[in-house]
């Protein structure tokens, strides 16, 4: 009961971040997505092709139709993560709630799983959600020429989880001690390097790989602030 | 595992990695600014050696061009030289507008006049695959699975009539093979390296992808892929789903492949079609040896070559007539006892620096039995050129040198255990490996002496900072040696880890941390303060 | 025997290399209603804090309710009470909803009538968001939250800060209506005197982090005393009376803070040291608090001159 009575109450402050993240990635991702459809047959692709040439192989490999969503999606995500970041490690400090909340007859732990669990929600129901819908749209061959691979759709879900290495890193930040010009923005500068990391692979197991490793590395330095910060 | 056991053996350990890794890769870029920097600032080529600039008489002229001529072989061995006049600049006529003068071994004129009329049918050489547009490598094929924020690409051949395309067949990276789609989306099937399935399980992978160029049969609009992987060269055509096996080698990796005449595409130049080529492939395998793969009869030949012959110059055409090998080499060549480091490398190039060398090319027709018959033979020399030379002025290189003195040691001594094939191995692997592997590589203190007193500095000032802070003689070891390590990075670690309060202590006056209970000198605990004798605390 | 539901052992913090807390060794037995005062910068908050667990000592320990604090579990912690400095609450929540939030927490103990009454009677619409109140009225929920449980336990750091003299009436109505109730008890900190005399029958005083008082109100109240003399030439140069905290002297009168001589013993001095006449200066809590705190050789910040 008191988890789910954090959780609500961490879910409701999370709600017009997810509102929002929801509107600009369907609004934008999906008017992106839709201009590829008007498009029509991407002759251009192929007008090289005539009989008896040599193939420019250049033209042999496609983007997805969800290339400038693909954008969007990591922009949404990472925003969202970081907006969150803020809104559940930030902002009690400006508010000076912490106190108030740490008081709560609920061990701290059950107070971190709460955000924790809230930022997790936060990216499945927006953003995810959104996305199913956008590369569902994007698989009908009736209106757009180049369909998109499984593959894509798995990196997409890979962005979204970037996005909580970015509310991670941004809470790793907020829980520190320290002063803002020594080690306080590390977490950030941590999370940084797992999204770089990640999104400039070209195998998904190492990107994967590379993002669990990032997660454990900031979660596991978050519950140890957590649970030893001095409100 | 309970929350404590993380604090105590996962976040202690994560943070250590967190910060180091954040630290490293800032003073490595702190190290690069500044190395930049005095680049920039000193940026001066050496003034090359200006030749003065004198009128060449008609002999010196025509001793230039004979020089700066083509080598090309007729079918029976004649050698000529055939010289391209310089064109306007801004003009950039096309190949067969050109004013061409064909000379002969002695140098006599035999020719003048535009290359679409040339009198004489030069043979014409297998060339590898080159270029953006017409290779596309296991490099590019890396790319365009690069993640990046607009996803991954996709490799898709299309099998098409002249307005629409009928099916689409999309090559799968992990499964080595092409899954083929109609333009409804249903799926059709799979390519593999045994041919065409409906099956998955039945579809066999082609392995692990290499090179392949593409091409339209002069009767269609869908291309046909010559695709190689490390040890097998296929022929797929989709449009009807066939494969073919054009080589396989048992025992050894390959390692290039030219081609000529091979893709079924249209004459590029008249002459072109006056020979009777033979399409062939010729395959470099890894132990040095030539595979020559033939149509028109089908036909295979393995060539073994002289060990020291340079192998990317090798180039062979086939005809009717016969199976044809063209080498070409110069004195300038790295010979193989300089190979073994750059150092070895730099002193060769430094002695043949300046000083006129010796060009030739080589005609040799191949028999039956793969033996080569030298037919012709020419060569001649380059005069020497003034060689301008961009050094590193004195003042960069001093800045570099002292600037990768903070450095971790570690890097040297990654280099000296990975050695350089550490780089060159890794360039297949992870991009970010490869990326750390430069960056030890330009940053490396280079063994030095300096590097090891700095980091010395740095436990000394790390051994300052904590010996009052000290909890236990197990941690501040174990930090003395990681800043030794990690040098600048190891104690700016140290620093923003352990940079805890610290006082005087009220008993002795000197130094003491607050995470212990009693002060390291004199072991004093914090002192209560003194009670006011007027203080009313009556605990009732 | 009366259980002690706060003690701090040698309790000290650090800030840095700045001492906040320095060795505070308190007791505060149950029932009593504590009235927590200090200077500005004293270290209230950080004591209250430290005892709540919400900072970690540099040395010492506390217990509150016979559990560390550092320790405190969820069952402890529904029996204590904390009204935070300033009463921050999450803005965003209407009354309502926060009741509803911190409910959650009591599912046993909560007293929803109780609640609802106090709001009631604080005039309050339960609707509105905590964005949209005064801190006065924000005072009053933050009470209402924590009185609600029925702790048995209530800090509250700074209550009445920013609440003018009506609201605080009734704040500390509130509070007295919890005294009421058997065997519950107070902490609280503050700098209105005036509130910690109406209330409180336990003061504790702390300045600069070190405890100067822990006793109850009435031995405070008599024996913090400020005494004027007068003389017939100037004062004597060597002032050994018992007691003495500070003297300020000038050119025939001597004013001296004392603490704990009976009025005997003032009046004994007075006549064997030749004072002319002598007046024991009859001071609230406020002045005797003041005097007690002030360092020695106090210089007054204004200082006029007699024309």
């Amino acid at each position: 009961m008191r988890f789910l009575a954090l959780l609500r109450k961490e879910l409701r402050e999370s709600l017009p971040w997810m509102l929002l993240a929801a509107i600009i990635f369907l609004a934008i991702g999906g008017f992106v997505l839709r201009a590829q459809a008007y498009l029509g047959q991407p002759s251009w692709y192929y007008s090289g092709l005539s009989p008896g040439t040599v193939v420019d192989t250049y033209r042999l490999t496609h983007f997805s139709p969800l290339r400038m969503t693909g954008s969007w999606l990591l922009v949404t995500s990472i925003g969202l993560g970081l907006a969150l970041g803020v809104r559940h490690f930030w902002m009690p400090l400006f508010t000076r709630t912490w106190p108030f909340l740490i008081h709560r007859s609920a061990n701290r732990p059950t107070i971190l799983w709460a955000k924790l669990a809230a930022a997790i929600i936060s990216f499945i129901i927006p953003v995810g959600v959104v996305w199913v819908a956008l590369y569902r749209y994007s698989c009908r061959p009736e209106i757009f020429e180049t369909l998109p691979t499984k593959r894509v759709f798995i990196e997409g879900w890979l962005f979204i989880l970037l996005g909580l290495v970015a509310y991670l890193g941004t809470a790793l930040a907020g829980l520190s001690s320290a002063r803002w010009y020594t080690t306080k923005i590390l977490g950030l500068a941590f999370a940084t390097i797992v999204i770089c990391m990640t999104i400039f692979q070209w195998r998904l197991g190492w990107a994967f790989a590379v993002l669990v490793v990032g997660v454990v590395v900031l979660l596991s330095q978050i519950i140890d602030a957590f649970l030893n910060r001095e409100f | 595992m309970n929350l404590k056991d993380n604090s105590t053996y996962i976040a202690g350990p994560t943070r250590i990695f967190t910060t180091v890794l954040v630290l490293l890769i800032a003073t490595a870029m702190l190290q690069g600014i500044i190395i930049s920097t005095a680049m920039l600032w000193e940026a001066r080529p050496i003034a090359p050696i200006k030749k003065p600039k004198k009128e060449l008489s008609e002999a010196e002229k025509h001793l230039e061009k004979i020089r700066n001529s083509g080598r090309q072989f007729l079918p029976d061995g004649t050698i000529h030289l055939v010289y391209t006049l310089p064109d306007i600049p801004t003009l950039k006529r096309a190949i067969d507008e050109r004013q061409k003068e064909i000379y002969d071994a002695n140098g006599s004129l035999l020719w003048s006049g535009l290359e679409k009329n040339r009198p004489y049918e030069y043979l014409s050489w297998g060339v590898m695959i080159h270029g953006y547009t017409e290779s596309f490598t296991d490099t590019r094929m890396k790319q365009i699975q690069m993640i990046t924020p607009e996803f991954s690409r996709s490799l898709e051949i299309p099998v098409r009539s002249r307005e629409k395309t009928e099916q689409v067949w999309r090559y799968d990276p992990g499964r080595q093979l092409f899954v083929g789609y109609r333009s409804d989306g249903s799926k059709i099937g799979y390519i593999g390296s045994t041919g065409f399935t409906d099956s998955k399980s039945r579809a066999k992978p082609f392995g692990r992808f290499k090179l392949f160029t593409a091409w339209c049969p002069q009767d269609s609009f869908s291309p046909t892929l010559l695709w190689q992987t490390s040890r097998r060269i296929y022929e797929i055509n989709f449009e009807k789903q066939q494969v073919q096996l054009i080589f396989e080698s048992a025992k050894s990796n390959i390692k290039q492949i030219n081609l000529h005449k091979w893709r079924a595409i249209r004459p590029e130049t008249p002459q072109d079609s006056k020979i009777p080529y033979r399409p062939l492939i010729k395959c470099l395998t890894e132990d040095g040896k030539h595979h020559l793969i033939m149509r028109n009869p089908d036909r295979k030949l393995t060539v073994t070559v002289d060990g020291d012959w340079w192998s990317e110059t090798i180039s062979f055409t086939a005809t009717t007539q016969g199976i044809y090998l063209f080498y070409r080499d110069t004195e300038r060549r790295l010979p193989s006892a300089f190979r073994k480091s750059p150092k070895l490398a730099l002193e060769w190039s430094r002695k043949v620096r300046g000083k006129p060398y010796k060009k030739w090319v080589e005609l040799y027709k191949v028999d039956n039995k793969a033996n080569l018959h030298l037919l012709n033979r020419c060569d001649w020399t380059v005069p020497a050129e003034p060689y301008p030379v961009v050094e590193a002025g004195p003042l960069w290189t001093k800045v570099r040198h002292y600037a990768c003195q903070f450095s971790s040691p570690l890097y040297d001594l990654a280099w000296y255990l990975l050695g350089r094939q550490f780089l060159f191995q890794l360039y297949r692997g992870n991009d970010f490996i490869r990326g750390f592997a430069e960056v030890t590589r330009e940053l490396r203190p280079g063994n030095s002496i300096l590097n090891w007193l700095l980091a010395l500095a740095m436990v000394g000032f790390a051994f300052w900072h904590g010996w009052p802070r000290k909890t236990s003689l197990g941690k501040l070891i174990f930090w003395f040696v990681f800043t030794l390590v990690f040098n600048l990075a190891g104690l700016l670690t140290y620093l923003a880890l352990n940079h805890t309060p610290i006082i005087k202590c009220p008993l002795c006056g000197k130094r003491r941390g607050l995470a212990q209970v009693n002060c390291i000198r004199c072991g004093a605990e914090l002192p209560a303060p003194e009670r006011g004798k007027l203080d009313l605390i009556l605990n009732t | 025997m009366t259980e002690t539901v706060l003690e701090t052992e040698g309790l000290t913090k650090y800030y840095g290399s700045t001492l906040a807390v320095d060795h505070l060794v308190l007791k505060i037995p149950q029932g009593c209603i504590c009235g927590f005062v200090g200077r500005n910068g004293a270290g209230k908050t950080t004591a209250i804090k430290l005892m709540l667990g919400l900072l970690r000592p540099t040395a010492g320990s506390s217990r509150l309710l016979g559990c560390d604090s550092a320790a405190l579990t969820p069952a402890i912690r529904q029996r204590i009470g904390y009204v935070t400095e300033g009463h921050r609450l999450f803005r965003w929540m209407s009354i309502a909803e926060l009741e509803k939030f911190q409910r959650s927490f009591f599912p046993k103990q909560w007293d929803h009538k109780f609640f609802a009454d106090m709001i009631e009677y604080f005039n309050l619409p339960k609707k509105r968001k905590i964005k949209h109140l005064s801190i006065g009225e924000r005072a009053q929920v933050s009470l209402a939250l924590a009185l609600a449980p029925n702790p048995e336990l209530l800090i509250m750091d700074d209550p009445t800060l920013g609440l003018d003299a009506a609201i605080r009436r009734q704040f500390l109505e509130g509070m007295i209506e919890l005294i009421m109730r058997q065997g519950r008890t107070v902490l609280f900190s503050s700098h209105i005197l005036g509130d910690v005399e109406r209330v409180s029958d336990r003061i504790v005083v702390i300045d600069k982090g070190v405890l100067r008082a822990n006793c109850s109100l009435e031995e405070f109240r008599t024996a913090v005393k400020k005494v004027t003399l007068s003389f017939p030439d100037s004062p004597p140069a060597d002032v050994d009376i018992e007691g003495l905290l500070h003297c300020r002297r000038s050119e025939k009168e001597l004013e001296l803070i004392l603490i704990g001589p009976a009025d005997e013993h003032i009046a004994e001095w007075a006549q064997r040291n030749g004072a002319e006449k002598y007046h024991i200066v009859k001071m609230n809590l406020e002045d005797q608090f003041i005097e007690y705190t002030a360092p020695p050789n106090h210089r007054r910040l204004f200082q006029w001159e007699e024309k």
